[in-house]
């Protein structure tokens, strides 16, 4: 009886080893296919993906998607590093919880080359940025970053990025070709800048008036204000954060330019961020330039995010300013 | 954990290694892994729903036995069933419908022009709960009207209850048939696991291709239903029977493919609905399992067809509406149902409700004229009923019926569907051509060379993977 029953369980296991097989070579053939849709994704898959299909950088570009469209690193490259071969990466994101707290720095660190000294890392900042929520601002518990993109995002210097596009890709994968034929209005570069097409855009048959009005009562309307309060505990994380990156070179903090509409909403939510900035940065010794003090007439698709042109405007203003400092520092 | 998720991609295969290649020498210890791994499944979405389903299964386990030991004393049988009962639809009348009966209670006051303060619930509905306490309550019943005996294996008991290809979206089995499998030997064959991936790669085709697809037109113009043509909403309607369909026997697909993996024979749950010749046709081949149990558990106890006309008539009315508000506490379901009655009830006088008892055209490959026309008609009706059951409430499905059968149904609808269209046409041809199968593509093909066969199961898996990439969760997740 048991002689019989370990020849079934024998026979048994050669039959599902058989299947097993089989399985594993449809499963093959089936990733062939995955594989190659996958291999379409690029910069016009999302306004994620390619930031974290590059390698380990050494200069990052820290923000929200006020930076991921205003800072330009083909612009600050050659002014920022000169002749070397050296470059920035736009390690911000669009419409992702970016705020300075401990997943954004730890997914920074990730990005980061960690022999890096002598990098350049542009850390931008408005009110939102050091904001939380209103109820529990000082509690990390309630950060909104919890569970979102960055949080859940393990590797983010692969190429192709298969643990994005199998876990937190949210679009059926026949977009990533279709986008791939006929390219939305949005694309993400390589250096992680993300480029608009103001003609092709949501509301691009706006005029620019009537689009920032929209926006300005759409926060109005939404109580952008009543939404967040300034948080001590992001402002901790600020320092941190700077604190990190001086180990591996410069650090810069930049408030980048708004609308005025939007400058008016921030103004009455905190009327003091710029000298509580300069403050820090007095304190942390790096320098802080906000576009407050700047007189340029930029444009913008709302009331945040700088058109194209008027990026690299922005951009080679940041980079001319950050070239000075660094020839003052070598004095 | 959904089925159309890289979590189950990874689970299926590990929990598969371990039945058939480390537990599978002791059939006790094997269903003790699938209890185990019945479990992880289900606490994936909340480990909390744990305990009702342990909760449930306890007591059904013990209810068996009580109503074995007191065989002779119908008084305590009563009660004992009477716990079953009380436990099983307590716990579902709490949770799905104890917010729905609290606002209709303080509404019907405010009619009568005495508001009360009523504050609902925040109670999150537990997965599969419909399902789960009816397949163990067709236990208890069965054990009560003495058709099956009761186990003393509570192993093999918490396995049937929550064996995990089938808990959370059915088809609710019956212990006659699930619980004895329990007890056998499983042995491997090759040709039944193979036909099980087959039955998995139909269904995830007819979730992820045909119903997330389809929802994502439904979810829009219903969504936004006062802004859209009445050419919209006929097609969002239309779409939404085939996302119906395809979400919800794409689930029974899996689950009964799934199951055959581990060596288990679970009920078909949908043959075919949409080819049906008439409504009587429709609800033998619609969502079976459950169908079957209302007419075992509650048609026949109330009297069936044997108690006079009008008896017989409040006998269906019920029967259709209870159904319906299974599905959800809402009025537009129990609408859904009373529709479904209207348009069983003429047959059913007219004794021609088992006219149709074999697929159509079982004998050639197209219908008759005659039959063409009894299926569009049928689909028709059932297509109108869909309305209430997916709008958020009935002023909205009369809306949305109003501009149906309107001049804005000639309108623009404002989106393309071509290509969904030609997807949905395609799998209703592949569908038609499997009807005489369980499931579509179980003889698909079977006669083609192998290279040939495995390209279409190739393309099939090529669709999924284009049309996947979101965790849609299934519809009858919600019930």
């Amino acid at each position: 009886m048991a002689v019989k029953k370990m020849n079934s369980f024998i026979s048994n296991s050669k039959v599902v080893k058989k299947f097993i097989i089989h399985t594993m070579l449809f499963s093959l053939l089936s990733s062939l296919f995955l594989l190659a849709i996958f291999s379409f994704a690029g910069g016009t898959t999302d306004n994620y993906y390619r930031n974290f299909t590059s390698s380990k950088q050494n200069s990052l570009a820290l923000g929200s998607s006020m930076a991921q469209f205003g800072i330009v690193p083909k612009i600050l490259n050659p002014i920022v590093f000169k002749d070397s071969e050296k470059e920035l990466f736009n390690y911000s994101f669009y419409q992702a919880t970016t705020y300075y707290g401990p997943i954004y720095l730890q997914s920074s660190k990730k990005k980061l080359d960690s022999n890096t000294k002598d990098g350049i890392f542009i850390l931008t900042v408005d009110p939102w940025l050091l904001s939380s929520d209103p109820v529990n601002p000082e509690s990390e518990k309630y950060f909104q970053e919890n569970g979102d993109l960055l949080d859940k995002m393990l590797f983010v210097n692969m190429n192709p990025n298969i643990y994005y596009l199998l876990f937190e890709y949210r679009n059926q994968y026949i977009n990533i070709i279709k986008r791939w034929l006929d390219p939305s209005h949005m694309y993400l570069h390589k250096d992680g800048w993300l480029e608009s097409d103001p003609n092709r855009g949501p509301r691009s048959d706006y005029s620019e008036e009537e689009k920032k009005t929209w926006q300005y009562e759409l926060y109005k309307n939404n109580n952008l204000i009543d939404r967040h309060s300034s948080s001590k505990l992001r402002h901790y994380y600020l320092k941190e954060t700077i604190r990190f990156f001086k180990d591996h070179g410069n650090v810069y903090l930049v408030r980048l330019p708004t609308h005025f509409l939007m400058e008016r909403i921030e103004d009455k939510y905190d009327p003091n961020f710029d000298i509580r900035l300069t403050k820090i940065a007095t304190n942390e010794d790096v320098n802080y330039l906000s576009f407050r003090n700047i007189e340029e007439d930029f444009q913008f698709y709302d009331l945040n995010h700088l058109m194209p042109e008027p990026a690299f405007e922005a951009s080679k203003i940041i980079g001319e300013w950050i070239s000075k400092h660094q020839s003052s520092k070598s004095l | 954990m959904l089925f159309n998720s890289i979590d189950f991609a990874i689970f299926l295969p590990v929990v598969f290694f371990l039945y058939w290649f480390v537990v599978n020498r002791n059939l006790k210890l094997q269903n003790f892994f699938i209890v185990v791994a019945s479990y992880v499944f289900y606490g994936w979405w909340d480990w909390r729903f744990l305990f009702l389903i342990i909760l449930s299964t306890v007591t059904d386990y013990l209810v068996g036995l009580g109503l074995k030991k007191y065989d002779n004393d119908d008084t305590k049988r009563k009660s004992l069933l009477g716990i079953s009962l009380g436990v099983n639809l307590g716990l579902l009348g709490f949770f799905k419908y104890y917010n729905f009966f609290l606002d209709n209670f303080a509404a019907a006051f405010s009619f009568f022009g005495a508001e009360i303060q009523a504050s609902s619930l925040n109670i999150v509905l537990p997965v599969g709960i419909s399902f789960y306490t009816f397949q163990t309550l067709s236990y208890t019943i069965d054990i009560y009207r003495r058709n099956i005996e009761p186990t003393r294996d509570f192993i093999a008991f918490t396995a049937f209850v929550s064996f995990f290809p089938q808990l959370v979206a059915g088809p609710i089995e019956r212990a006659a048939n699930l619980l004895p499998q329990f007890f056998k030997e499983r042995t491997f064959e090759y040709h039944k696991a193979v036909d099980g991936l087959r039955q998995i790669l139909w269904g995830l085709f007819m979730k992820v291709v045909i119903a997330d697809n389809c929802a994502q037109i439904v979810d829009q113009v219903y969504g936004n239903s006062a802004e859209e043509t009445g050419s919209a909403l006929f097609l969002a309607t239309l779409f939404f029977t085939f996302q119906i369909y395809g979400d919800f026997a794409g689930y029974s697909n899996i689950a009964i493919g799934t199951a055959r993996l581990f060596g288990f024979s679970l009920m078909q749950n949908f043959a075919f609905p949409y080819f049906s010749r008439d409504i009587a046709e429709f609800w033998r081949r619609w969502h079976i399992s459950l169908s079957t149990w209302f007419r075992d558990y509650l048609y026949i106890p109330l009297g069936g067809s044997r108690t006079g006309t009008g008896m017989a008539i409040r006998n269906v009315f019920i029967i259709f509406i209870v159904s319906g508000f299974w599905h959800g506490a809402n009025w537009t379901f129990i609408v859904w149902g009373a529709l479904n009655a209207l348009y069983f009830l003429p047959l059913f006088l007219s004794g021609r409700n088992r006219d149709h008892l074999e697929i159509v055209a079982k004998h050639s490959r197209l219908p008759s004229l005659n039959d063409t026309l009894k299926i569009l008609t049928t689909f028709s009706i059932t297509v109108f009923a869909w309305v209430f059951f997916r709008a958020e409430n009935i002023g909205q499905a009369f809306y949305i019926l109003g501009e149906i059968f309107s001049a804005s149904l000639f309108e623009s609808p404002g989106f393309r569907f071509y290509t969904l269209g030609g997807l949905i046409i395609g799998f209703m041809v592949v569908e038609w051509f499997g009807r005489r199968g369980e499931y579509a593509i179980e003889k698909f093909g079977i006669r083609w060379p192998k290279i040939i066969r495995w390209g279409f199961y190739l393309g099939l898996t090529f669709l999924i993977f284009l049309y996947g990439g979101q965790e849609n969760e299934f519809i009858y997740f919600q019930f």
